[in-house]
């Protein structure tokens, strides 16, 4: 009886995903792979991403479905960390400074994106993916463009504009994923990077227990009932896009900081797609998502992502890392926009 | 009477991809002027001869040279120039048809051709050939790249 | 919105699109520098080249499924058919025709499995045609990269990558590259009006042909009973449906008939390239040829031949001139590619918007109305 209200509480796909994570963690020692390094790296991993994915959740909590337009608050967040480094600031300022910046440019993108959002209600995701692509493009003229000073960020010589990575060492790389890290033998947990995820988890939590918390769930649940019972469904939405384009563009920074690059031009491009396919495959539906599918779902995404390429590399002797990631990626997000008939309008 | 219909309209699709592979099909005709051994017999190298394939424009080969040509379709005339060793005369010419059908890639002995033999046809040098060939067009070059080199003697 | 400026408001936004184009490339065209013979000849191989895979678009907007960003699915389909011809070295016409039959079958079958797919995601077949193109991308390169030349016999080993599997990044087609194009020489001009001279040019009058034929393939389809049940579901699916038309199969119907399309472009597309990348052809192909009908000012729900012939035009003149024109005028050609990039993105973008905007103010209109007459406080649909 438990097991089966286990299963109904999981959901069938989650527990297949599960079940074949575990399979592959029980593999590696089989075949060389290291567990403690695998799961540091899976560790790693799940706290660079998992701000990223929790973007997704106001969006979709007001019915505004899946944020595909993530590349916009990816780019806030990168002019906001070009910004910190062209001011010069480094460590803990550097990188408060970075949020600092990018969250206000997130919040007005967030603000005209969302106006643009409630004009095409019921079309949202293809909009709000494109959206994200055209801002992508857009801002590769503006990185050749902009007026950036700092020798750690342009082109050396002959060349103008920003360099198409940009290294944060020296600035704040690790600066919460080094902050009270522990590390027993070769399993390293980056201690300050959960903490700061679960900061915000929190932050988003509570918020969504104020009163406009739950008036955009309201939104979300039933559009026609929340207008009757006097809520602003236009604004709300708008609020709810707002935050989501400000978590993505602290998202990115999270993101950056761990990784130690910083990734312009055509490098947000295809970033909405893992974090839509890790809320997805924490159970989130198109149209009603919580902490936990964050949690759950880039977890057990990373998980596959890490583990697949080191089990199946060991075993099959090739690279097909990057194809199963296509695959269970876009097959998750297929199986959601699938799953029941939609009746959204 | 519908079944029969589509299954009809299936075999002439067949019928028809057979038919394009057959006159479609590009095959690589390796030229070797060496001396060669058949029937107990010796065929020199010859001096200086003229090839066309198909009708296209005509390669020179000296002696132990080895060249390839592109033909097209089951059926294609080989012209055979013999010349004077300045190659300026030709002295003689032959022709001959040949016919691969559905097989693919051939070698034709210019000895035994202009001998006027018919085990001139020998099996393809690709599997050495290729091999070398692969590596020069890891960047996606046409395949017959390395012969217009010069004069490289393929090995084999 | 008022309703006295809606006739007008109705025109701007139906045609804001390509007005927008035509104002760039009046722009760019000078900024450029190139002479009109180069941008004639080039903007007649580009008709060629484009037109069949746009046209392939056209059917599943008339049964109202949107655009069918799925016809990546049939590219890739056409690419399967050309790796193996070339791997069996069939060259000439014969390689064009046998290429699509081998694309044909492998069309039919994900155009199939493209339709069942969007019929469980009614009302957003746009966004979901988009994924299962990268979800199937993700399977052709499973099979290609990794399944050709092992599981599935590769001959010819010039196309395999050394490590003994996978088919190369690119496969060169020269024994069939501009075939078509070429099969009817014609040649017009040198012309010359006023100011604006040109040389000679030539037309791939063979191409022309199979696409007029295919032009008039679907003004013929329209008045089909296949074809009045697309349009009528297009119309509104519910009212078709209790009319007796069987809805799914139509749409299925619609989507398989765009795909096989979509792989015959494909080929005819890559034999003027003359050389196929086995990763990337199939991306650009969906992108591209999306961008330029919506340029050409059609509208998801709304598409003809014509905007099909305008977008063409439109799209690759802006195509050809950007690099030169952003290197002229800010001393980069990478600031050109960018832009252009920009522009296909955010064409799509200012289409969509365009058409998601007025659908929504239809529905407000249409619930206004129903909200006076009724004085019922419930919304309408």
């Amino acid at each position: 009886m438990f097991i089966k209200k286990f299963i109904d509480a999981a959901g069938w796909p989650r527990i297949i995903i599960a079940l074949f994570l575990l399979s592959l963690f029980a593999t590696a020692p089989f075949v060389g792979v290291l567990v403690s390094t695998s799961l540091s790296n899976t560790l790693e991993r799940f706290g660079m991403n998992g701000v990223l994915v929790l973007a997704m959740v106001p969006m979709v909590q007001t019915g505004c479905g899946l944020n595909f337009g993530l590349p916009l608050g990816i780019i806030a967040g990168l002019l906001g960390a070009t910004l910190s480094i062209e001011l010069g600031v480094r460590g803990v300022v550097g990188f408060a400074a970075a949020v600092g910046l990018a969250a206000p440019i997130a919040a007005v993108l967030g603000y005209f994106y969302g106006h643009l959002l409630n004009r095409v209600k019921g079309s949202e995701m293809m909009i709000a993916t494109y959206v994200g692509f055209s801002s992508v493009a857009f801002m590769c003229i503006a990185w050749l463009l902009l007026p950036y000073k700092s020798p750690t960020m342009i082109w050396g010589y002959g060349g103008s504009g920003l360099r198409t990575t940009i290294s944060v060492s020296g600035y704040w790389q690790h600066i919460l994923s080094g902050l009270m890290a522990v590390k027993v033998g070769h399993l390293a947990i980056p201690t300050g990077m959960f903490l700061f995820l679960a900061a915000m988890c929190f932050l988003v939590w509570f918020f969504m227990k104020t009163k406009t918390g739950t008036a955009m769930t309201a939104v979300g649940s039933n559009p026609e009932f929340a207008r009757a019972s006097g809520v602003d469904v236009d604004r709300m939405r708008i609020v709810s896009v707002v935050l989501s384009t400000i978590l993505g563009a602290v998202g990115i920074l999270v993101y950056s900081q761990s990784f130690g690059f910083l990734q312009l031009y055509t490098g947000p491009f295809y970033m909405a797609l893992p974090a839509v396919a890790s809320i997805l495959l924490g159970g989130a539906s198109v149209n009603k998502a919580t902490i936990w599918n964050v949690l759950v779902g880039t977890f057990l995404f990373q998980g596959v992502l890490t583990m697949t390429p080191a089990v199946i590399n060991n075993i099959l002797q090739t690279d097909m890392s990057e194809v199963i990631r296509i695959i269970v990626s876009n097959g998750m997000i297929l199986y959601a926009l699938t799953r029941k008939v939609q009746v959204k309008r | 009477m519908r079944a029969l219909q589509r299954f009809a309209v299936l075999c002439l699709i067949l019928v028809l991809s057979a038919w394009l592979f057959y006159i479609g099909r590009e095959h690589q005709v390796f030229l070797d002027n060496k001396t060669i051994e058949a029937g107990g017999q010796s065929f020199r190298a010859l001096d200086f001869v003229r090839v066309s394939v198909a009708g296209k424009p005509p390669v020179e080969l000296m002696p132990r040279d080895r060249d390839v040509m592109a033909a097209v379709g089951p059926r294609f005339t080989v012209k055979v120039e013999l010349m004077d060793e300045f190659g300026e005369e030709v002295e003689r010419v032959v022709e001959k048809e040949i016919t691969p059908g559905f097989s693919g890639d051939m070698m034709l002995s210019l000895p035994l051709l202009a001998a006027g033999r018919d085990d001139f046809l020998l099996p393809p040098p690709t599997a050495a050939l290729v091999r070398e060939d692969r590596e020069d067009s890891e960047k996606g070059e046409p395949p017959d790249a390395i012969f217009n080199g010069p004069d490289k003697e393929p090995p084999l | 919105m008022m309703p006295t400026k809606n006739g007008f408001t109705n025109f701007i936004a139906g045609s804001a699109v390509p007005i927008i184009f035509i104002l760039i490339s009046a722009a760019a065209i000078p900024l450029s520098g190139f002479s009109a013979t180069y941008l004639v000849q080039e903007l007649l191989i580009r008709i060629g080249r484009n037109s069949f895979l746009i046209l392939s678009l056209l059917i599943p907007i008339m049964a109202g499924m949107g655009l069918n960003f799925g016809m990546v699915l049939g590219a890739m389909a056409g690419q399967i058919g050309l790796i193996f011809v070339s791997d069996w070295s069939i060259v000439g016409i014969p390689g064009i025709v046998l290429a699509m039959i081998i694309g044909t079958p492998v069309a039919v079958a994900l155009g199939f499995l493209c339709g069942s797919v969007l019929n469980r995601a009614k009302g957003q077949e746009m966004v979901t045609s988009y994924i299962l193109g990268f979800f199937i991308n993700g399977v052709y390169q499973l099979v290609v990269l990794y399944f050709m030349g092992w599981l599935i016999p590769i001959g010819n080993p010039t196309l395999v990558l050394s490590r003994g599997y996978g088919i190369r990044n690119a496969v060169s087609l020269m024994g069939m590259r501009t075939i078509l194009d070429k099969l009817i020489p014609l040649e017009i001009g040198p012309l010359s009006i006023g100011a604006f001279h040109m040389d000679a040019v030539t037309i791939p009058a063979a191409t022309y042909l199979v696409i007029a034929v295919f032009c008039f393939f679907i003004l013929w389809f329209r008045r089909t009973k296949l074809g009045q049940d697309m349009r009528a579901i297009g119309q509104d699916r519910v009212v078709a449906d209790s009319a007796g038309i069987p809805v799914d199969r139509t749409r299925v119907i619609a989507i398989v008939i765009s795909t096989v399309l979509a792989c015959y472009g494909q080929v005819i597309y890559l034999q003027n390239m003359g050389t196929l990348n086995t990763y990337n052809s199939h991306d650009q192909a969906g992108m591209f040829s999306i961008a330029a009908l919506l340029i050409g000012g059609a509208s998801v729900s709304r598409a003809g031949i014509g905007n099909v012939f305008l977008g063409v035009v439109l799209f690759h003149l802006m195509f050809i001139v950007a690099p030169m024109a952003g290197k002229n005028l800010m001393g980069q050609a990478q600031i050109g590619e960018y832009f252009r990039v920009f522009v296909s993105y955010g064409i799509i973008a200012l289409a969509l918007v365009l058409h998601a905007w007025k659908r929504h103010r239809d529905r407000m209109e249409v619930r206004g109305a129903l909200r006076d007459s009724q004085k019922t406080g419930k919304g309408a649909e």
